[in-house]
């Protein structure tokens, strides 16, 4: 079952991404108007950062979330600034919010 | 602090770490804005260079970074926030990296940058209105009200009501963690107040985005109200799980609802070029001797260059 959650969150965001960057290179090439691609990005963002919320998310939902999550951030894999800069722009290892930069756990 | 937001990839008290691929956008265009600023500056001196600002003011001044800032406002909002509340570099005990140094004035920056936008949106559009629907000032400034009615004033609202209520979903991520009631309840208003601001004022040009962005309200809606169902009143797993399914079948029910209306736009748009490329082409005599695949190919090439020519006329058009 979850892999099949974990399949069909990866199917949506390959034929999502395809379905968008096909619609706008389209409407770019015909003069068309965005409006629509962006107000779909726009709904999309919203309903993915749901997550954010201090509830207790199921694992099925959480896993097709984060696929979409990656279109409507527009967060592409290896590309960040740590990776393009062959390591010169670096911050520290202990990064995480969970620990708090003294050290003590963040609440 | 819940691991939802490490999950989500806001994880790290880094703005570079968090916003990814968009921090590397971010920085190409800040780069880009300092050509076309170096460029201009040559072009004031000596007179060179001038062809070159042209290019780069006509494609990236202002409303590329305009339609980038309103993109990125959400994941700017919760960077944001999170960099100045976790990764402040004055409260180092050590000497922070430069790296995190830059982190902190770039989340600053981009802070006032946010906060500002909606106000600036709304008095500086304001003051413009009368320009609004002219090509030239639609094509510098036009990403704010791009696909909005140019003739009413309450349009306006929308593009600041956008960037507001995605720095609220920020503030209240992060600095309202402990009260679930509150994000749940402030979102809920938030989007009941966004689809009564669409269907009053109706602030769209085209009826089908219109249509569409109700519609979004009312997904969202939906799915704000299924997130009570993850919340302590109901325990039972099972059902925690069979809520999380019909979530996804509602995001899923947006997403194929937008993208069954673009390609039936797409469909509509090609097939109006083509026939009337076709028509146009067997007129001139274009497309004399050639069959098949080279036939396919003259109509595209010539229905192509015909958008690219509109383009050109009309420099304001992709924004109506």
């Amino acid at each position: 079952m979850t892999s099949a959650i974990n399949a069909l969150g990866t199917g949506a965001q390959a034929a999502t991404m395809g379905a968008l960057v096909g619609s706008t290179i389209m409407n770019l090439v015909m003069s068309g108007a965005l409006a629509q691609v962006w107000g779909m990005i726009n709904g999309m963002q919203v309903m993915v950062h749901l997550p954010a919320f201090a509830v207790k998310f199921p694992a099925n939902a959480f896993m097709v979330v984060e696929q979409i999550l990656t279109i409507a951030t527009f967060d592409f894999p290896y590309i960040d600034v740590e990776t393009l800069s062959f390591g010169l722009f670096t911050v520290s290892e202990d990064d995480s919010i969970f620990t708090d930069i003294s050290g003590a756990q963040a609440d | 602090m819940s691991s939802s937001l490490d999950q989500l990839s806001y994880g790290s008290r880094y703005m570079s770490r968090n916003l990814g691929s968009v921090y590397v956008i971010f920085v190409i265009s800040f780069v880009i804005l300092v050509f076309t600023f170096l460029f201009w500056v040559f072009s004031k001196c000596c007179g060179c260079s001038e062809r070159a600002f042209k290019k780069l003011e006509t494609k990236f001044l202002w409303n590329y970074y305009i339609r980038l800032v309103l993109e990125a406002s959400l994941e700017l909002s919760f960077c944001c926030i999170i960099n100045i509340k976790y990764g402040n570099v004055f409260r180092y005990p050590e000497t922070p990296t430069a790296g995190s140094v830059v982190n902190f004035v770039v989340a600053v920056f981009f802070t006032v940058v946010v906060l500002v936008s909606p106000l600036v949106i709304l008095i500086a559009y304001n003051y413009h209105f009368l320009k609004l629907a002219e090509p030239e000032f639609e094509h510098r400034y036009g990403a704010a009200y791009e696909g909005l009615k140019h003739l009413e004033r309450s349009v306006l609202i929308y593009p600041a009501l956008f960037v507001a209520r995605r720095i609220l979903f920020g503030v209240l991520a992060v600095y309202c963690y402990h009260f679930v009631w509150l994000q749940l309840a402030v979102q809920i208003y938030c989007t009941i107040f966004s689809a009564w601001y669409l269907l009053e004022f109706r602030p769209f040009d085209d009826p089908l985005v219109q249509k569409l962005e109700v519609f979004n309200e009312v997904i969202a809606l939906s799915m704000i109200n299924l997130l009570f169902c993850f919340t302590d009143l109901i325990q039972d797993e099972d059902t925690n799980y069979l809520v999380g399914f019909v979530f996804i079948f509602l995001l899923a029910f947006n997403i194929c609802t937008h993208l069954y209306f673009m390609f039936r736009g797409i469909i509509k748009d090609v097939r109006t070029t083509w026939a009337r490329k076709k028509v146009t082409s067997t007129k001139s005599g274009a497309l004399q001797g050639k069959s098949g695949p080279l036939r396919f190919w003259a109509i595209l090439v010539s229905a192509v260059s015909k958008g690219e020519e509109d383009g050109e006329e009309n420099p304001g058009n992709k924004y109506e």
